[in-house]
C-alpha cells in the first residue's frame, strides 16, 4: 500500500523504534482493551489520531486496510493489495468452510478476541455458543452481546469449575482459550485452538486467518476425539 | 523407483531366513540354533543380535566348507549335533539350513531321524533364496509346533505367536494378559533370554523362554492368536487344521483401534473380560495424542518395518493425525499390500505401498514423495540425514541408540512410548534445523 510503519509496539519494538513512534501520522490500534490509553495519550501530547482495527479474518482485516487507506488517501492501492491477498487465501479458506460449516464454538479470550472472533468464526461457516472474557470491560461485553447469536452463553471471568460446567452442557465442537484452559478441555474430550500464544500462528491478517482455519480443522478432524470412550 | 524393474538390489531391507528362525530359537529355554551352513550365515547373525539386544547369544554352526559344498554336509551336521549335545547339554537343537545345504540337497529330517542323542533335535528349512527372516521366524515356529505340539486333554490357555518383537513388547504382552488373568503359552518368548539380568553365577541356559512342554501343549488350548500374521501365523494355522485349536490371525496390537481387537480376541478365546485396568491405559494413551496432536498433525510419514508391523504402524500414526504416506517393507508380501490398501480406504489417506523393497527403492520413494519423518531401523537412518527430515527408530536391527528392545510399541502402553517417540523426534529435528 505504500505505507511506512515506524513502529510495531510491542511485538519486537526497539526502543529507537519507540522513540519514533509519536512522528508517525496514524496510530492504528488493534488490542482494544489494553491500548487505548497510550494511543489516547499520544493523541493529546502529539496531536497523532488514532483508529481501531482487527486484524482477524478476511472481512475485519479489509475493512482494516480500507479504514486506514481513506485516513491516507490510498484506495486504490488498498483495493489491489485486498484483491490479491484474498484471492490467494480463498480457495483453501473455502475448503475449511465447507468442512467445519455448522460447528459450534466456545470462546474465552482477554477481552477483545472475543468479540473480534464472533465474526471470524462466522466467516468460517462456525456457530458462536458462547463466549467469556477475563478482563472485558462493558463495551467489550456490549459488543459480544451485539455480535453472538441468539441465546448465546455470555460470561465474565468463568473460573475452572464454571468451564468444566460449560464443557460438560453444551459440548461444544470447539473450545478456544489459552494454555490453562487446554488441558481441561482436552480432558474432556473437547477439541480445542490456543487462542492467547496461538498453536500454529501467527492467526493475525490474511495469511494467519489460513493458519486459524487449518488449526482448527486439524484439531477438530484428529482421528483420537473418534476413539475416546464415553464421548458422545 | 520400481525395484522389480531394476536388476539388483541395493541395499537389501530384509534379512535372510536363518536369522529370523535363529530368533525364534533364542526364546525357548534351553534350545540351541545349529545352523547348516557356512560362517558368515552364523557370524552375522549373532553380530546383528548382538547389537541390537546387547546381549550375548548362542548360534551353533556346523561348519560347511568346500569338500561338503561338493560331498554333501551330512558328516558335520551328525559330528555338530554330537558336539553340541556332549558339550552343551541343550533340551533341543533346532537345525536351520541355509543356502548352501538346500542346494547340496542334505536330507538333514532324514539325518536326524538317525542320530541318537538325550537332546530333542527339530529340523528347520530355510533356504534364503526364497522369503525372509520374517518367512524363516514363521517355518521356524512352525516346525516347532508340527514336531512338539501334542493332544493330551484341554487347557485354559491360549497360544500367542509373537512375531518379530523386543522382549519389551513381550513383558508388555505379558502384562496385559496377567491384568485380564489370561493364561498363555507365548511362541516364543525372548524376554528374558535376550534381557537377562546380570547376576552371578549366570545361569546354564538364560532363565526364562518358552519351555519344551509349553510347546507341547500348544495342541490343547482354548485358542491361538498371530500377533503378527506374517511371523507366526502358518504354525497357528496349522494348530487349527491340525489339533481343531480355533485361530486368529492379527491384528498386531499397534496403537489403539488394533490393540482392541486383539484383546477382544483375547478375551474372546479366553472368555476373560478386558480388564478395566487396561480401559484405563487405553485412555492414558488417548490422553497422550491428544496432547500431542498439534506437534504431529499432518505430517506425513514413510514406515519401513516387517509387514504386520508395518501396516499396524500405519493405522497408528493415522491415528495420531499424521498422514502414512509410504508403507515399506523388505520381505514381499501380497497380503500387506491387501492389509495397507484396506487402511487406506478406511482412512482416505493416500498411500505409496512398497512390497519387497530396498533401501535404495525406499529412498527413491522418500524424494518423490517428500516426507516429514522416517520411521525404520537403524539403516534408515542415513535417508533421513540425506533428506534432512525426522527419523524415528523402529524395527530392527536398532543399534545406533540404546533402550528401543526394552520398550514396547504393542498394546496401549507401547502406544505412549511411540506416541513419545514421534514426537520428541519431529521436536528435536525442528530444534536442529
Ligand atoms: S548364505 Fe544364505 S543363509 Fe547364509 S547368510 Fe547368506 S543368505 Fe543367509
Amino acid at each position: 500500500m505504500g505505507l511506512r510503519i515506524l513502529c510495531t509496539f510491542t511485538g519486537n519494538a526497539s526502543i529507537n523504534d519507540l522513540a519514533m513512534a509519536h512522528r508517525a501520522k496514524l496510530n492504528v490500534m488493534h488490542c482494544q482493551r489494553s491500548t487505548p490509553y497510550i494511543c489516547e495519550l499520544m493523541e493529546e501530547k502529539y496531536d497523532l489520531p488514532y483508529m481501531p482495527v482487527s486484524l482477524f479474518g478476511i472481512e475485519q482485516t479489509s475493512k482494516a486496510l480500507r479504514d486506514v487507506a481513506a485516513f491516507f488517501g490510498l484506495e486504490d492501492q488498498a483495493e489491489a493489495v485486498i484483491e490479491s491477498e484474498v484471492s490467494k487465501i480463498l480457495p483453501e479458506i473455502e475448503y475449511y468452510k465447507e468442512n467445519l460449516k455448522g460447528k459450534r464454538v466456545f470462546i474465552y479470550q482477554g477481552a477483545p478476541r472475543a468479540w473480534h472472533w464472533i465474526k471470524l468464526m462466522e466467516e468460517l461457516g462456525m456457530e458462536v455458543i458462547g463466549a467469556a472474557t477475563t478482563f472485558g470491560h462493558t463495551d467489550d461485553y456490549e459488543k459480544i452481546v451485539e455480535r453472538i447469536g441468539n441465546g448465546g452463553l455470555v460470561i465474565d471471568n468463568p473460573n475452572s469449575v464454571e468451564l468444566k460446567e460449560i464443557l460438560m452442557k453444551y459440548k461444544p465442537d470447539l473450545f478456544i482459550s489459552g494454555l490453562k484452559e487446554k488441558f481441561l478441555a482436552y480432558k474432556h474430550g473437547v477439541p480445542f485452538v490456543n487462542g492467547h500464544s496461538y498453536e500454529r500462528g501467527p492467526y493475525a491478517v490474511y495469511s494467519g486467518f489460513v493458519k486459524f482455519a487449518k488449526d482448527i480443522h486439524t484439531t477438530i478432524n484428529n482421528p483420537a476425539w473418534g476413539l475416546i470412550e464415553g464421548r458422545t | 523407483m520400481n525395484q522389480t524393474k531394476r536388476s539388483v538390489t541395493i541395499n537389501p531391507g530384509m534379512l535372510c531366513q536363518p536369522i529370523g528362525a535363529m530368533q525364534a530359537v533364542l526364546g525357548i529355554h534351553g534350545a540351541i540354533s545349529l545352523v547348516h551352513g557356512s560362517q558368515g550365515c552364523a557370524a552375522y547373525p549373532m553380530r546383528m543380535f548382538n547389537r541390537h539386544f546387547q546381549e550375548p547369544v548362542e548360534i551353533a554352526l556346523s561348519s560347511l566348507g568346500e569338500d561338503a559344498a561338493v560331498f554333501g554336509g551330512a558328516d558335520n551336521l551328525v559330528k555338530g549335533v554330537h558336539t553340541l549335545a556332549a558339550r552343551r547339554h541343550p533340551e533341543m537343537i533346532v537345525v536351520l539350513t541355509t543356502c548352501l545345504s538346500e542346494t547340496i540337497g542334505d536330507d538333514i529330517d532324514g539325518i536326524l531321524k538317525k542320530i541318537e542323542v538325550p537332546v530333542t533335535l527339530i529340523p528347520v528349512h530355510t533356504p534364503s533364496y526364497v522369503g525372509s527372516h520374517v518367512t524363516g521366524y514363521d517355518n521356524a515356529i512352525k516346525a516347532l509346533v508340527v514336531h512338539l505340539a501334542e493332544q493330551t486333554g484341554p487347557t485354559n490357555k491360549i497360544n500367542i505367536a509373537i512375531g518379530l518383537l523386543n522382549p519389551g513388547d513381550i513383558r508388555e504382552l505379558r502384562s496385559m494378559l496377567d491384568k485380564m488373568r489370561v493364561k498363555a503359552i507365548l511362541l516364543t518368548d525372548l524376554s528374558e533370554t535376550l534381557d537377562a539380568p546380570l547376576i552371578l553365577p549366570r545361569p546354564t541356559f538364560p532363565n526364562g523362554g518358552t519351555t519344551l512342554n509349553e510347546i507341547t501343549d500348544t495342541a490343547n488350548s482354548l485358542g491361538s492368536i498371530a500377533m503378527c500374521k506374517h511371523a507366526g501365523g502358518s504354525a497357528m494355522q496349522y494348530l487349527a487344521n491340525k489339533h481343531k485349536v480355533p485361530v486368529i490371525l492379527g491384528a498386531t496390537p499397534i496403537g489403539v483401534a488394533n490393540t482392541d481387537v486383539f484383546l477382544e480376541n483375547v478375551s474372546n478365546l479366553s472368555g476373560r473380560p478386558v480388564a478395566d485396568e487396561l480401559r484405563r491405559d487405553r485412555g492414558r494413551l488417548i490422553d497422550a495424542m491428544i496432547d500431542v496432536h498439534f506437534k504431529v498433525a499432518q505430517k506425513k510419514v514413510a514406515i519401513f518395518a516387517d509387514p504386520d508391523i508395518a501396516s499396524g504402524m500405519a493405522r497408528f500414526v493415522h491415528e495420531l493425525g499424521m498422514e502414512p504416506s509410504i508403507i515399506a517393507t523388505g520381505t514381499e508380501s501380497k497380503e500387506f499390500v491387501k492389509d495397507v490398501q484396506a487402511i487406506a480406504s478406511q482412512t482416505g489417506h493416500e498411500m505409496e505401498i512398497l512390497s519387497g523393497c530396498d533401501l535404495y527403492g525406499l529412498h527413491e520413494a522418500v524424494k518423490e514423495v517428500g516426507v516429514d519423518l522416517v520411521m525404520g531401523n537403524s539403516h534408515c537412518k542415513y535417508i533421513a540425514d540425506d533428506e534432512k527430515i525426522a527419523f524415528a527408530r523402529i524395527g530392527f536391527p536398532v543399534f545406533d541408540r540404546v533402550g528401543y528392545q526394552r520398550r514396547s510399541i504393542i498394546g496401549y502402553e507401547g502406544g505412549i512410548n511411540l506416541v513419545d517417540m514421534i514426537t520428541n523426534s519431529i521436536l528435536d529435528h525442528a530444534d536442529a534445523a
